[in-house]
């Protein structure tokens, strides 16, 4: 059902989206980052600057197990914070 | 002031039209992240573009079925990406949802003349029109 309601939307919404999921993935990497000791900040920082992709992909297995789970609350916050910044317009 | 058929807004005092708040919404909200404490400005960097890159891999994040790369994060995670930009395109829906239905409450709010809220989500663009025509016609050949 949801996916015929995604391919309805326009070039500009679809942009609004991916913001939308930048914004996402980057509160989803600050937490967990926040919740890692020295070195674990260290190694996923150094893989993340310099590394290749799969280095990448290796610590995010590593460093943040509960993917999913921080991307589904973050994503729950940002739709409040997005509807609570807009109705200060309306 | 009619919105479910797509009828004009009235002319408002202020002009301006939903999308240009949604934008807003988010521009203020990117704002606010790149001034807090965390990794640094280039990992996030890297890392926006990383996940990006994984999505585009999962090409079919906006067909029906969701085709998964084994290799690399693996299903799981894969599967996750795609997730996650139909959980964000979700927001952009009920965001505009959110948007008409406060316009039903209060009422003209000052959209530009023309506008039609939630364009493609509410209301097919001419653009959406036409394809579906030159789709017909082309079927039909």
């Amino acid at each position: 059902m949801f996916q015929k309601q995604l391919k309805k939307l326009s070039k500009q919404q679809i942009d609004f989206g991916l913001r939308i999921f930048d914004l996402i993935i980057t509160r989803v990497l600050k937490r967990a980052y926040l919740n890692l000791d020295e070195n674990a900040r260290k190694d996923i920082e150094k893989a993340f600057v310099s590394g290749s992709d799969e280095e990448k992909e290796g610590a995010v297995k590593k460093y943040i197990p509960n993917f999913e789970k921080l991307f589904e609350e973050e994503a729950k916050k940002i739709e409040e914070e997005l509807k609570l910044e807009i109705a200060k317009q309306i | 002031m009619e919105i479910e058929g797509g009828k004009q807004f009235e002319k408002g005092k202020e002009g301006g039209n939903p999308d240009n708040l949604v934008e807003g919404a988010i521009s203020a909200k990117e704002i606010i992240e790149t001034g807090v404490d965390g990794p640094s400005p280039a990992f996030l960097k890297n890392a926006k573009e990383f996940f990006r890159k994984k999505l585009e891999e999962g090409k079919d994040w906006l067909k029906e079925e969701t085709k998964v790369t084994p290799k690399g994060l693996g299903e799981a995670t894969i599967t996750v990406l795609g997730f996650g930009m139909t959980t964000a395109s979700r927001i952009v829906v009920a965001i505009y949802k959110f948007i008409k239905t406060a316009i039903e409450k209060k009422g003209n709010i000052g959209f530009v003349k023309g506008y039609k809220i939630g364009k493609g989500i509410f209301h097919p663009t001419p653009e959406e029109k036409k394809g579906g025509k030159e789709k017909e016609e082309k079927e039909g050949e």
